[in-house]
């Protein structure tokens, strides 16, 4: 009786242990199903902002990126009054580029994009199981999708969010996540609602970021600010390295 | 004559800028977007790019192969003030009440032709009012050498330089100390040579403005400025370091240091050696000067509030006047301090704004609280009140023509400004 105690706890806790495993490694296989280590990427993105009251503005750009070497280049294309103004990131470091007064700021990839509920780390290499650790994991319904429910926690505070849940599809891709406060505050839910394949990586076709803290009532409900982007023509063709630099972001704007 | 005088600049005082307003609305029900087990579209094989998705790149560059472009700036307003402030002066009847009325246009097209991703022309033309005068305001054409060597050459602007408050690094937008309005609207020309060198890069430029040679001339080669700028782009810094020599001109060598602490504050400093060119014949009776200055910049709660402080030691003692064109001020000597404060509520259509410039050797200074209002698309409305404080014979009052020397003034201004 004794002996088949030992291995009920030892399958218990094998159990356990092999679920945790299984959570990591579902970070790592969400990270690089849709990460580009092998190549360059390109794909043009819409970004559209509705705030409460005011209405829906958009955005137009061309995102190049190179994962390997943690870099991306953004375009603006649209609006005409923004159009020029580029972002170069390098590791952490963001170079934004307006043309009006030809200049460089740099700033952090913690900031808004184009005063958008999306972020400058919104746009560069997922790496989900590198800054979160799981501390439990369930299995729910997100509408037809059979998920696993994550709950994460940063182990490093170069994130944006300390605090995360995401959910997992059977095959693989994030499809939601909510970002959270140290204090569990529910700052802003994502919704990847479509993907594209490219060769044997995925791309977003939609994202909807909507920010739970911004809003205002309309008819007696309160109704969020959000951000949908919409990504296009993604490639996997490889870029000039002049592209990842201060003079490609001059020499493309006016 | 300088563009605009300082009563137009502070009008046009951050304006705010509006995007193009749709109707569509986006989902509010994020758990219904997953009712639809929508299997991932197919895009393409990797290697199997179809034209259209490949050439991303080329169509970035390409898009505008031709386009128009137009700019239009309005300005108007009514400006009471006094020449001097009542505790400035013995007696009152000194003072002085005057006014005037404000009136600026500013209206510009431009042209942009690209034959192909490597070639490219860009002109464009400006009128304003109330001088009647046409000017090419910039000409020029990009040529790229295999993605990897950019050149650009014609009638251009380039900005070097991180200060706002104290341009002292931007060296090709200095004039020579016996600067006249000559120089100051003169037309600049510059060859440039960028080639990207990691993130950064090496740029070098051959410069010269039309008021460095004769008129209806042709510049001799000794009326070309040359230099060149190292930009050393790191992740914990963006580095600069640069020279620029023309024969009308101290020979200045500069660098600039930025970098971001914290993620969201911006930290920077500068340095400048001046030195005059008989030195490198004899540098024991020559002089030769340094500058430097250090600032900080951050912004709060999403940017509604932004903070830009800075101290500058201006060591080109030589110049008294040390002009930057485009500048409303002079650099004046010794040491310096700027601060610069916006605030801005009401999704930034309304702001609170300070701008403030101190010589603390010279005991001068001006500042300009203002406020501006954005209600309707394209128009401002502005309060300033520009404010010389120091002694009547203290740099900023005694580089006051552009306000008519008033001392203390309201400016009640009304912009109006499009871009297409």
């Amino acid at each position: 009786m004794k002996r088949f105690f030992i291995i009920i706890v030892l399958i218990l806790s094998g159990c356990v242990f092999g679920y945790a495993q299984d959570f990591k490694a579902m970070l790592v296989t969400a990270d690089a199903l849709v990460n580009f280590p092998d190549s360059d990427f390109s794909a043009e993105y819409t970004i559209a902002r509705e705030v409460p009251k005011q209405g829906l503005t958009s955005t137009s750009c061309v995102i190049f990126r190179r994962d390997v070497e943690k870099k991306y280049v953004i375009i603006v294309t649209e609006p005409k009054i923004n159009k020029g103004q580029g972002y170069l990131k390098i590791g952490d470091t963001i170079w934004f580029y307006d043309p009006e007064s030809r200049r460089f700021n740099t700033s952090s990839s913690r900031e808004r994009f184009q005063n958008s509920n999306a972020r400058n780390a919104d746009f560069t290499e997922s790496t989900l199981a590198r800054d979160y650790d799981v501390v439990k994991g369930e299995k729910v319904m997100l509408g037809k999708y059979d998920c696993w429910l994550l709950h994460l926690k940063a182990n490093n505070d170069e994130v944006a969010y300390p605090v995360m849940k995401i959910w997992i599809s059977d095959d693989g891709l994030v499809r939601k996540a909510e970002d959270y406060s140290l204090s569990n505050q529910l700052l802003r839910t994502t919704a990847v609602y479509g993907y594209q394949k490219v060769g044997t990586k995925y791309v977003p076709t939609k994202v909807l970021f909507l920010d739970n803290l911004a809003g205002a009532m309309v008819e007696g409900k309160f109704v969020h600010e959000k951000t949908q982007v919409t990504i296009t023509k993604p490639s996997l063709k490889k870029l000039p390295d002049s592209v990842f630099s201060k003079t490609f972001l001059e020499s493309t704007s006016r | 004559m300088r563009t605009f005088c300082l009563i137009v600049v502070i009008i046009c005082l951050p304006l705010s800028l509006s995007w193009a307003q749709e109707t569509q609305q986006l989902p509010e029900d994020i758990d219904a977007l997953f009712q639809d087990d929508t299997p991932p579209k197919d895009t393409k094989e990797p290697g199997d790019e179809t034209a259209e998705n490949s050439d991303l790149l080329t169509q970035v560059v390409m898009q505008d192969n031709f386009s128009l472009g137009a700019d239009f700036l309005l300005v108007g307003g009514y400006s009471p003030g006094l020449n001097y402030l009542p505790y400035d002066v013995s007696d009152p009847s000194e003072i002085k009440y005057q006014d005037k009325f404000i009136a600026k246009l500013n209206s510009s097209v431009s042209l942009n032709v690209r034959f192909s991703p490597e070639f490219r022309v860009f002109n464009k033309i400006s009128a304003r009012l109330p001088e009647l005068e046409l000017e090419v305001t910039e000409l020029f054409c990009d040529y790229t050498v295999a993605d990897t060597v950019f050149l650009r050459l014609g009638r251009q602007t380039i900005t070097w330089g991180i200060s706002r408050n104290y341009p002292f690094t931007n060296l090709l937008a200095r004039l020579p100390a016996d600067a006249t309005d000559n120089n100051e609207s003169a037309d600049s020309f510059a060859f440039k040579m960028n080639i990207p060198i990691g993130t950064g890069g090496l740029e070098a430029v051959a410069f010269t403005r039309s008021s460095f040679w004769i008129p209806s001339d042709e510049p001799a080669a000794d009326e070309i400025g040359y230099g060149g700028k190292l930009n050393l782009a790191f992740e914990f810094a963006d580095i600069n370091i640069g020279g620029f020599y023309h024969k009308d001109m101290d020979v200045r060598f500069f660098y600039t240091v930025k970098t971001t602490l914290f993620d969201s504050l911006e930290v920077y400093t500068e340095g400048l050696l001046a030195m005059e060119q008989a030195w490198f014949i004899d540098p024991e009776t020559r002089r030769i000067g340094f500058s430097a200055n250090a600032g900080i910049y951050f912004d709060l709660f999403s940017r509604m509030l932004e903070i830009n402080a800075e101290y500058f030691y201006n060591g080109e003692e030589s110049d008294p006047d040390q002009l930057v064109k485009g500048d409303l001020f002079p650099m004046f000597p010794g040491h310096n301090a700027a601060l610069n404060v916006s605030f801005a509520l009401f999704d930034r259509k309304f702001k609170l704004l300070f701008q403030g410039k101190y010589n603390i050797t010279e005991n001068s200074g001006v500042i300009i609280p203002a406020a501006t209002l954005s209600l309707f698309p394209h128009l401002t409305f502005t309060l300033a009140v520009p404010w010389i404080l120091g002694p009547t014979d203290g740099e900023y009052s005694e580089n006051n023509e552009e306000n008519d020397n008033r001392r203390i003034s309201l400016i009640l201004g009304i912009v109006l400004k499009g871009s297409l």
